[in-house]
């Protein structure tokens, strides 16, 4: 019963009585949560009827029995067939009172249970929505341009769709590390509107907004994934590394116009203009990155190409004006000067080539004249030292011995000075060794460190990225569980009643089970004793006239023969009598139980009670006629 | 009368009448009857004169020729638009009075190209304007007339879109700076995370 | 020129200057009517001339502090500076503005795009079509007239859209 009654309990809170935490049976409530139960209910089931009753008891003993008068009667009009009168209310009868409110219960409208019943997960929830949007919008009706409310601009209106628009933004720029010049501080303080009055149109202040975010937001993201793949590997400064990659950039781009340059002056048109155009762009190169040294280390080659670019730079830019400023005249004319133009080109070209092939061999053979040069120079040095030691020794001819032990002295000194000086070393060499050793060991585990420290700098934004991405997937999943959560229904302990529904039918399985033996043992028992009332009669009749045949012959076998049939009926009296106790006994129990089921719906202190209501009754009505005669 | 594959709704009365003159055919020329309308739908062409051959011992008049292959595609089709599986389709077309070996037999070749056909219609469902292809080239800018030193990246898209109906097909070629192209790479893989939410 | 810049005050031409340079950059240029008693319609049109090419030139060729000032040479001495300060504070978005009207001269150009999500759900074809269809709008700037682009994609259109904008952006990447 206590399942029963706390999903009794748990339905009368969802249609909004209040019963207390404490509360957890029936037979705890007061005849006040009887009555708002039972009109909250009917208020769920049939709202017209509901209507008109009051949720709580008034204190007035006639207007309470009405108030349960009317209860008991709507009870009844919502189709209870149960008996009811208002004492049900006033003076609650556990049973009665359970069997009303379960049907109640059962009687209210399902609408929750519509609900959970639909599927969840995403897709599902998303259709769910937009047939709930659909539906909506086709409930709203058509109104004429001029009526239209904001609900209805969303569907109808088509002006409220604006196209998006972008148009630039000036804002500052929060970058550390660079300084700014006074000018621009100056101008964001003092001239720079606020980015929202930068713009005459709302809607494309927004959009203008909303793409610069965007922009900004994805440079950054594209800086920082590329800085943790290629930036930090190169252990340079961003500053550092941005400019190498830039140098980088400068100098293939080069290296490819000068590429494409090369194959020189075949075509007519063409090249004089594109080569006009490179040298400038190498000029604009050279001006742009000082510290490029690519250009300035250059060939031998290049240096040649380079003069002879811009040569022609300064040649070239002039008759190309005067063609531009004859634009406008006659064909004829145009087409003349394009002649002459042409073959001034080619003149040009054909001078460069020449020149270009003169410079080259003058420039070959002077490297040859310069290396000529130096051999013989180094050769007249090598000859000079020879002639200086011969005429020594030849200065020495004359005093020879003394000479030589002079010398050998010397070499001696010298030989001397040498081991000093080898010891000398030694001694100095030793330490720097060592130091030198030292530094590359300390060099080499600060390498061995820094590259551990940068493998896990990039584990660690790994690790950044991955968690980063679960902690969006989880939170995501956990978006989606909470609003499976709403759309499931209320009922907390569905899955208790369940069980507690198996248990219930288990337990009646057992019972009926039991019903089964015992019904079977009776049958069986009713079995035998057929069998042995035919056994009984059947000995009876082969007694009887057995009996019956010798009576006839014998005085005494008549005698036991008229006992025999006395015995048999006193027998079938006895058995008689059992059956009848048996009866008379059954009978007992059920209205012993009828009295017990009586004295539970305590009628006679019900009676009494109705008795003493009816006195309180009259008791006010004669008050109230005493008043109306005073009045 | 309501019938779920015509979309919870009654059925047409000239499907009704046709029905009587399928149920003239033997089932057996039906069910290859139904193969030749089911190769239409699925865009492979119809032989007629197989057709006309299929339907000769039933004696049919060119217009009885026509009506059944029409009634015949209208079933399929609307049965594979309103997603009806064989079974139900098979009970309904009973009851709409085709015997019950024709029922079946429509009702198998049916169920054998049910995706098939369902991919069909889907694919052949109102497009505004589809992409076909998209070529880039990216373009080092040096210098203009503008800003002697440019030194950016702009990027050439050429975009080959094709209009609802076959043969429209527009090509554009559009150059769009770097800045603006990073924003629309972003915001389609933004439109693309959520494309792949949905389902 | 500068001459008749020197009818308002360094502060005001400050301003002006200012604002000629937001309407160089696309946004609101300065008011005719607010200088109308200042200067006649000819000389108001071509000092913002004068101060556009100005602006322009001296940023698209990096032309240093002293050449234009030399330019400026027939203005008295705070003009001068107050046009170059300008210039100075101005040059990024400048810069910028100039950049954008580089990669706009070719024939087509992307002005703005515009995308959205749409959920098919049903055709005449089939009663529950549910594809997600992702409809994507481009501005074109064609010849000086806007004409938009609209396609609708779906899932498969979508990604090889975004792999081989991916593929540019690699290049793009590598060229900055």
């Amino acid at each position: 019963m206590e399942e029963v009654d706390k999903i009794l309990i748990h339905a009368l809170k969802q249609v909004g009585t209040e019963v207390g935490e404490d509360v957890d049976r029936l037979n705890q409530f007061t005849s006040e949560l009887i009555v708002e139960a039972v009109v909250r209910c009917i208020r769920v089931i049939d709202p017209a009827l509901g209507e008109g009753l009051p949720t709580s008891l008034p204190p007035g003993m006639s207007a309470r029995f009405r108030v349960g008068m009317s209860l008991a009667q709507a009870c009844q009009d919502v189709g209870y067939k149960g008996e009811i009168g208002y004492q049900t209310f006033l003076y609650s009868n556990e049973p009665e009172i359970r069997s009303l409110l379960m049907y109640l219960v059962e009687k209210m409208p399902r609408e929750s249970s519509e609900a959970s019943d639909q599927p969840t997960g995403k897709s599902a929830v998303l259709h769910r929505a937009i047939a709930a949007a659909i539906s909506g919008q086709l409930a709203v009706s058509w109104v004429p341009l001029n009526c239209r409310l904001p609900l209805h601009c969303e569907t109808q209106n088509k002006a409220a769709s604006h196209s998006f628009h972008v148009r630039p933004l000036s804002s500052p720029h929060c970058t550390n590390g660079q300084k700014y010049l006074k000018e621009v501080k100056d101008y964001q303080r003092d001239f720079l509107l606020p980015v929202t009055a930068q713009l005459p149109s709302q809607t494309s202040m927004v959009s203008s907004i909303l793409e610069q975010h965007t922009a900004d937001l994805s440079t950054a993201q594209e800086w920082d994934t590329e800085w943790k793949s290629q930036g930090l590997l190169s252990r340079l400064t961003p500053q550092e590394y941005r400019s190498r990659k830039l140098t980088r950039l400068r100098k293939r781009i080069e290296e490819q116009l000068r590429s494409a340059a090369a194959p020189s002056p075949e075509s007519v048109f063409g090249v004089p203009r594109s080569t006009s155009e490179l040298s400038d762009l190498l000029h604009t190169f050279r001006g742009s990155t000082p510290s490029d040294l690519i250009l300035t280390k250059g060939s031998h080659f290049t240096h040649t190409q380079k003069f002879t670019f811009t040569q022609e730079a300064a040649a070239v830019p002039s008759p190309v004006h005067t063609g531009r400023q004859s634009e406008g005249d006659a064909q004829l004319r145009q087409q003349e000067e394009l002649a002459a133009l042409q073959q001034q080109f080619h003149q040009l070209c054909s001078d460069v080539d020449l020149m270009v092939a003169d410079m080259k061999h003058m420039s070959v053979t002077n490297a040859q004249v310069f290396d000529e040069l130096k051999q013989r120079e180094m050769e007249n040095t090598k000859n000079e030292e020879k002639t200086q030691v011969k005429k020594k020794t030849i200065d020495l001819l004359p005093d020879a011995d003394n000479n030589l032990q002079k010398l050998q002295s010397q070499v001696e000194a010298s030989a001397n000075r040498v081991v000093n000086l080898a010891s000398q070393w030694e001694k100095h060499r030793a330490p720097l060794i060592e130091e030198h050793r030292r530094l590359k060991e300390i060099c080499s585990t600060k390498d061995l460190e820094s590259s551990t420290k940068l493998s896990e700098i990039k584990s660690l934004h790994d690790k950044i990225r991955a968690a980063t991405a679960e902690a969006k997937k989880k939170e995501e999943s956990y978006k989606q569980l909470v609003t499976e959560l709403e759309s499931l229904p209320q009922d907390v302990s569905r899955s208790a009643y369940t069980q507690r529904i198996l248990e219930i039918v288990g337990n009646i399985k057992k019972q009926k089970e039991e019903i089964t033996k015992i019904l079977s043992d009776t049958k069986e028992l009713q079995k035998e004793i057929n069998s042995l009332t035919g056994k009984l009669d059947r000995t009876f009749a082969v007694t009887d006239e057995l009996v019956f045949k010798d009576a006839k012959k014998d005085e005494s076998v008549r005698k036991s023969y008229k006992y025999l049939a006395a015995l048999h009926e006193n027998c079938n009296q006895l058995i008689q009598t059992i059956e009848d106790t048996g009866t008379i006994l059954r009978e007992i129990r059920d209205l012993e139980e009828q009295i017990e089921t009586e004295n539970c719906n305590k009628t006679v202190t019900n009676l009494e009670r109705i008795m003493d209501d009816y006195k309180a009754i009259r008791q006010e009505n004669s008050a109230l006629a005493a008043k109306v005669r005073e009045g | 009368m309501r019938f779920r594959f015509c979309g919870d709704l009654d059925c047409p009365d000239w499907v009704l009448a046709e029905i009587s003159t399928l149920a003239k055919i033997s089932s057996v020329k039906m069910k290859l009857l139904c193969a030749q309308v089911l190769k239409d739908l699925l865009g492979e062409g119809i032989d007629y004169d197989k057709v006309g051959k299929l339907t000769a011992d039933a004696k049919f008049e060119s217009g009885d020729i026509k009506a059944t292959v029409a009634v015949l595609s209208f079933i399929l089709s609307s049965a594979a638009k309103h997603d009806v599986d064989s079974e139900s389709l098979s009970s309904e077309l009973q009851q709409l009075g085709l015997p019950k070996e024709h029922a079946t037999g429509l009702c198998k070749s049916y169920e054998d190209k049910h995706s098939a056909l369902q991919d069909k219609l889907r694919d052949t469902s109102l497009r505004l304007r589809r992409l076909d292809s998209v070529s880039w080239r990216v373009d080092y800018t040096l210098s203009s007339s503008e800003l002697r030193e440019v030194n950016e990246p702009l990027v050439q898209l050429r975009l080959q879109t094709q209009g609802a109906e076959p043969g429209s097909s527009d090509t554009t070629v559009v150059s769009v700076s770097p800045d603006k192209f990073r924003v629309l790479l972003t915001e389609l893989k933004q439109a693309q995370a959520m494309m792949n939410a949905l389902q | 020129m500068m001459e008749i810049l020197s009818r308002i005050s360094a502060t005001d031409c400050v301003k002006l200057c200012h604002r000629v340079v937001d309407g160089l950059c696309g946004r609101e240029p300065p008011c005719r009517s607010d200088y109308s008693t200042t200067w006649s319609l000819e000389e108001w049109l071509q000092l913002l001339d004068f101060l556009t090419s100005l602006f322009r030139l001296a940023v698209g060729n990096a032309i240093p502090d002293e050449e234009v000032l030399a330019k400026l040479s027939d203005a008295d001495h705070s003009h001068a500076d107050a046009v170059l300060s300008v210039l100075r504070g101005r040059w990024e978005e400048i810069r910028r503005a100039l950049l954008d009207r580089t990669s706009s001269i070719s024939s087509a150009t992307l002005q703005d795009f515009d995308w959205q999500l749409k959920l098919a759900l049903s055709s005449d074809k089939i009663s529950s079509l549910n594809t997600p269809l992702l409809s994507l709008c481009l501005d074109v700037r064609e010849n000086g007239a806007l004409r938009p682009i609209t396609m609708e994609l779906n899932r498969e259109e979508v990604s090889t859209l975004i792999s081989s904008l991916e593929a540019a952006n690699k290049v793009v990447l590598q060229l900055k």
